[in-house]
């Protein structure tokens, strides 16, 4: 699945880090996800879009 | 320890995290360490006496001491510790990537498992060879350590 992680996140000027953190997991869950390779559970998705103030369809695309 | 106008106190985090028993909340070794020397000498105490004669009893409680330190003393800090006051823990260890790597290789080992103990029973009893329970038991736990381990590598560099 494809998303925008990378870009917001960059575009806020977060570290991976900072986001992992505000998410509550661990910072290679964040690398995983941006590179496409691990697809978050549902509540993680919602907690994305809650961080970012989006739609989780404006996060990810199939 | 920080006291928050509310009245709550966050605790400050530690390597090894703090014990949740207490009012104050001392490092968890304070209360694991004790509990794990007392479980280590119970259980070498009853290693030694149950198999053993009295010539071969103080070399069997010295080697029960060195087998059960270990994880006696790691099974009572998984006991005490308090896992939110772990230094880089994570609030939801449940949904990291690195819980995934741990399913897919728990699951793998149980499938590779599977296999071996049919082929080693196969062989088995095709060649007449004879192992002990114990022999078996042992290689298979070490065995499945090692899989778990390799797999858990693989599925880590697979991402």
């Amino acid at each position: 699945m494809q998303n925008s992680l990378m870009v917001r996140r960059q575009e806020r000027g977060w570290s991976q880090q900072f986001l992992a953190e505000q998410l509550g997991v661990s910072r290679q869950t964040v690398i995983s996800i941006e590179k496409g390779r691990f697809d978050p559970s549902l509540p993680l998705a919602f907690r994305l879009a809650e961080v970012f103030g989006c739609r989780i369809e404006d996060l990810f695309s199939p | 320890m920080t006291h928050h106008a509310d009245g709550t106190t966050a605790r400050k985090p530690l390597r090894w995290g703090r014990s949740q028993w207490g009012r104050t909340h001392p490092g968890a070794w304070w209360h694991a360490a004790p509990l794990g020397i007392v479980l280590t000498v119970t259980l070498s105490i009853a290693f030694s006496l149950i198999g053993f004669d009295a010539e071969q009893r103080r070399l069997a409680l010295g080697i029960g001491l060195l087998c059960f330190a270990g994880p006696a003393l790691a099974l009572a800090w998984i006991v005490v510790v308090d896992r939110s006051t772990i230094r880089g823990a994570v609030d939801r260890p449940e949904e990291t990537v690195e819980n995934i790597w741990w399913d897919r290789a728990t699951q793998r080992t149980l499938y590779d498992v599977v296999v071996v103990v049919g082929v080693g029973a196969a062989v088995l009893s095709l060649t007449g060879w004879e192992v002990t329970a114990v022999t078996a038991l042992m290689a298979l736990a070490g065995l499945i350590a090692a899989d778990v381990a390799i797999r858990y590598v693989l599925a880590r560099r697979a991402g």
